[in-house]
């Protein structure tokens, strides 16, 4: 349903619970300031002043308490497993995770060698997954647009603790 | 702005002066290098850094090399912060016990570069404070960056399943399990 469409009552809105949540879990990610290798410089850049997150209402938090999206990128050694499912479990509800660049989606260069985790898939849920090697900032805002749309089709209902 | 103030010919002299035994030669790119014994390193390595013409304060990289059969080579690039000079040592050797002293005591940079070279390639550094590995899980057996090494872990299943594939083409296969090595 349209926001403005009391004609009658100028400045009321009327819309619906979970149009008004969605809307304002997407429009404020706060996302956790956490990134393994080559693709986190790319979000960096992604992050900067060209291509600017802060007008997506995204900003950074060191504490995995107060973040609500994760972003993997990077390879994920075995020895990293660990950290990033204690830091995943460490996030509060709602919380969403996208996976950056080819080696956080399915090992990348790097599949099947000594010490890398097949993709972060195997170790928490991933919502998104953002391929490229490393993918462009354009390419992980088309990721973050795509989880947006993903979280304004979501119900009132919270998910299932996986 | 610090111009390089001793290059790669006067290094040399310099060198030989300090070391009369040693023999450098000159690499590329103005590198000067060096053939160290490992049981001179320390005394080399102390001179380096101490004395009023070398003054090497800086080590820029220590990397091993796995050279098969002729056993393995540690190779140490240094920096002087106050003349520029650059500096290579190659210190190479035996296959079956690759052991030398640590230079950490004298350069601390070193800390990190030697744990890679013992977790990666099972070169032994003694008197290092901290000698474990840096990449691998603690519980690895085997050093991966050896030419010889084998992987020995089980391999691991990778499914392709029909519904996965997008292209036409390929729809033709139903699922297949491809074990991969």
């Amino acid at each position: 349903m349209g926001l403005m469409d009391n004609e009658r009552v100028p400045g009321v809105i009327t819309t619906n619970l979970q149009y008004v949540l969605n809307w304002s879990r997407k429009s404020s990610l706060w996302y956790l300031l956490f990134g393994i290798a080559c693709c986190a410089i790319e979000f960096m850049a992604a992050g900067a002043a060209r291509y600017d997150l802060d007008r997506f209402g995204m900003f950074y938090r060191a504490s995995p308490r107060q973040a609500d999206l994760m972003f993997v990128q990077g390879t994920v050694n075995e020895k990293m497993a660990a950290t990033v499912k204690r830091l995943y479990d460490q996030m509060a509800e709602p919380r969403w995770v996208i996976a950056v660049g080819a080696c956080a989606v399915s090992g990348g260069p790097y599949r099947n060698a000594y010490n890398v985790v097949n993709g972060v898939d195997k170790i928490i849920p991933v919502d998104v997954y953002v391929p490229g090697c490393p993918p462009r900032p354009e390419a992980i805002y088309y990721g973050i647009m795509q989880l947006q749309e993903k979280i304004m089709k979501e119900g009132l209902k919270p998910k299932e603790i996986v | 702005m610090l111009s390089r103030t001793v290059d790669a010919r006067a290094l040399i002299d310099i060198l030989k002066e300090v070391f009369p035994e040693m023999e450098p030669t000159e690499g590329t790119d103005g590198w000067v290098e060096l053939n160290v014994k490992p049981s001179e390193l320390t005394g080399i390595a102390r001179t380096l850094r101490d004395d009023e013409r070398l003054k090497f304060n800086y080590l820029s990289c220590l990397s091993g090399v796995d050279l098969q059969d002729k056993g393995f080579r540690v190779v140490i690039n240094l920096l002087s912060l106050h003349t520029l000079a650059k500096l290579t040592l190659k210190i190479d050797l035996p296959k079956d016990k690759p052991v030398l002293p640590s230079v950490t005591p004298i350069w601390p940079g070193a800390n990190w570069h030697e744990r890679e070279a013992w977790d990666l390639l099972g070169i032994q550094f003694k008197d290092h404070p901290d000698l474990r590995r840096i990449l691998m899980k603690q519980d690895w057996e085997g050093h991966p960056l050896r030419k010889d090494y084998v992987d020995k872990r089980p391999p691991r299943d990778t499914v392709i399943k029909k519904e996965d594939y997008l292209s036409s083409t390929a729809c033709d296969r139903t699922s297949e399990v491809k074990k991969v090595g």
